[in-house]
């Protein structure tokens, strides 16, 4: 009898365990993480994998339909969209977040403030000490990898499309240049807004500091919006998941976890 | 404007070979041919070969990218010797052109030996083993050494692009006549999983061994194919003039994804040379099975039937066994 119930158990199991799968952006991992886990606790049935990778993995792998949803820290680009479309998926962007990228530097470092310009020329390799712009000492450049949605929003937003300087260290996650930053003195760095802590110097770029506020006003230059794409409108488990994310306590948690809500 | 565009392929090469990361594929195959076909294939009816192999590097250098692939492959079992052939396949740069991306998106230069985007052969990716109907027919080459302009449409539903070439496909080194060769490709995208396309080449080619008399080269191709879920199915119709020997063809393709690992596949292709004549056709059946052991191993097992409108000619057919690995 008992054995009855275990099989039993087990098939209701394998028959309603509802599963999703998240992969993608490392800059939209907190906010997946929480929401899919808070989303487990009301849905009990709900089984919701999370995984990284960068944004450009995340897309690929929507492309490829081995993930249900791709988180994304930049939109797609015409050519995935269009390579999505030639195989039978039909990308559709949902905008969860809000996010700012945060120029970042050592809590050592006197500088508090840089503009626009400068940042470019920093990334460019043509300001290559502190001293140019008031502080001192060599500057140390960490950059996110080229396959993070991070490094093409700052290539768009902050350089412009101008080639990165060959000097930059290029790191695999938000949280290693966080870290990196903290413990190398003249460096500096970018990370998502969720990513400052107490342990690095957020900079003003041309006088704005990085906030919710500034972000959702539009005064902070370097913000963008959080993405997850989907095959079609979100249905099903999917479109159950979303409904959490957009209702009031799935956008408290965006807040909880250092992005700008959207509802 | 030549010396430019050479600067500018030579320079980003230069700048970054160094740092082009290095993958590719080889394909393992063993081939058994039905022994009681045709004297000329029952010498050497049952054998392995390595018919593929790609070495390619990439680089990524704003806002040129420079790219290559060697070919290395066993020499045609015809031969029956132990010979390696290795050539270029592709050797490419491609300048993303400023300005023009902001009104068709990843608009870009194509510079040297590339993809030829014609009918299907730019998009066959080997989900069975035969090559793309033009390509085994041998009307168009998957390659070929020349300059195209190549775009997205906006919004990602389609591209096109415009080519010249010297028209005598990858294995050859110069052209051998007096004229390029041009090539025109549009595909749209209308709806998520259809895709439809259209292609024409026109060229020139000698007769016989001098390039005093040319005639009119021309192959057309339309392609429809259909891709939701575990599904694909596709079609393409090509013709081709020769002087004045017209050919027509036409192939079907279908795969169903079982899961992820396994996929069943199938093919017709249909083609008649010369249509003045009679007896002149063949057709080929391909049934197929997938199965993706791992990301960097795909099995792929072949049964082939070729069979001829001239009555006299025996069909033949092979059963083919494939190990694509990556790395």
């Amino acid at each position: 009898m008992k054995k009855m119930l275990l099989i039993g158990l087990l098939l209701s199991v394998c028959v309603f365990a509802q599963q999703l799968t998240i992969q993608g952006s490392t800059t939209v991992l907190p906010i997946a993480q929480a929401t899919a886990e808070a989303f487990m606790d009301d849905n009990p049935a709900a089984d919701i994998t999370v995984r990284g990778g960068g944004s450009g993995t995340g897309i690929a792998a929507l492309i490829d339909r081995s993930t249900d949803i791709a988180s994304s820290s930049r939109p797609m680009k015409t050519k995935e969209i269009a390579k999505a479309r030639e195989n039978g998926v039909n990308p559709v962007a949902n905008i969860i977040a809000m996010d700012g990228i945060a120029v970042i530097v050592n809590k050592g470092n006197a500088i508090s403030q840089i503009s626009a310009e400068d940042l470019k020329k920093i990334y460019v390799g043509e300001i290559k000490r502190w001293d140019q712009l008031g502080g001192g000492g060599t500057i140390v450049i960490i950059s996110r990898d080229a396959a993070s949605g991070t490094f093409e929003a700052f290539n768009e937003l902050a350089l412009h499309g101008a080639k990165l300087t060959d000097a930059a260290l290029m790191l695999a996650s938000n949280l290693e240049v966080a870290r990196t930053v903290a413990q190398t003195p003249g460096a500096i760095g970018y990370v998502g807004l969720g990513y400052v802590s107490d342990d690095i110097k957020a900079l003003k770029v041309d006088g704005i500091l990085p906030s919710p506020e500034t972000i959702n006003n539009g005064t902070y230059a370097l913000a963008r919006p959080i993405f997850m794409y989907t095959d079609g409108k979100p249905k099903g488990l999917a479109g159950k998941y979303f409904d959490f994310v957009f209702s009031k306590t799935g956008q408290e948690i965006v807040e909880e976890t250092g992005f700008v809500p959207v509802k | 404007m030549k010396r430019s565009i050479i600067m500018v392929m030579l320079g980003a090469a230069a700048l970054s070979f160094a740092d082009a990361p290095i993958y590719g594929y080889f394909w393992l195959r063993y081939t058994y041919e039905n022994p009681s076909q045709p004297e000329d294939v029952t010498s050497n009816a049952n054998y392995f070969s390595i018919e593929r192999g790609y070495i390619r590097w990439k680089t990524s250098t704003s806002p040129v990218s420079v790219s290559g692939t060697i070919d290395v492959s066993q020499a045609s079992k015809a031969t029956n010797k132990s010979d390696w052939n290795v050539r270029l396949k592709y050797a490419q740069a491609d300048w993303t052109l400023p300005h023009v991306g902001d009104y068709l998106p990843d608009a870009k230069l194509i510079l040297g030996l590339q993809k030829v985007y014609f009918g299907y052969v730019d998009r066959w990716e080997y989900p069975v083993l035969e090559k793309a109907l033009e390509d085994a027919e041998k009307k168009m080459n998957s390659a070929d050494l020349g300059v195209s302009f190549h775009t997205l449409l906006p919004g990602g539903y389609g591209e096109a692009s415009g080519q010249i070439f010297n028209g005598t496909g990858y294995s050859s080194v110069t052209e051998n006549n007096a004229y390029k060769a041009a090539c025109g490709n549009l595909s749209i995208l209308p709806i998520a999983g259809i895709m439809l396309k259209g292609s024409y080449w026109m060229s020139k080619k000698p007769v016989g061994d001098t390039i005093i008399t040319q005639v009119d080269e021309i192959r057309y191709a339309g392609v429809i194919q259909f891709r939701k879920g575990p599904v694909t199915i596709a079609g393409e119709y090509l013709g081709s003039t020769d002087d004045d020997v017209k050919g027509m063809g036409y192939t079907g393709f279908a795969e169903f994804s079982i899961n992820k690992a396994f996929s069943l596949l199938g093919r017709y292709d249909y083609w008649d040379g010369n249509t003045e004549l009679e007896s002149n056709a063949h057709n080929r059946v391909i049934a197929g099975v997938n199965w993706k052991v791992a990301k960097v191993l795909l099995t792929q097992l072949n049964y082939q039937l070729t069979q001829y409108e001239n009555e006299e000619r025996d069909p033949s057919d092979k059963i083919m066994l494939q190990f694509k690995y990556s790395y």
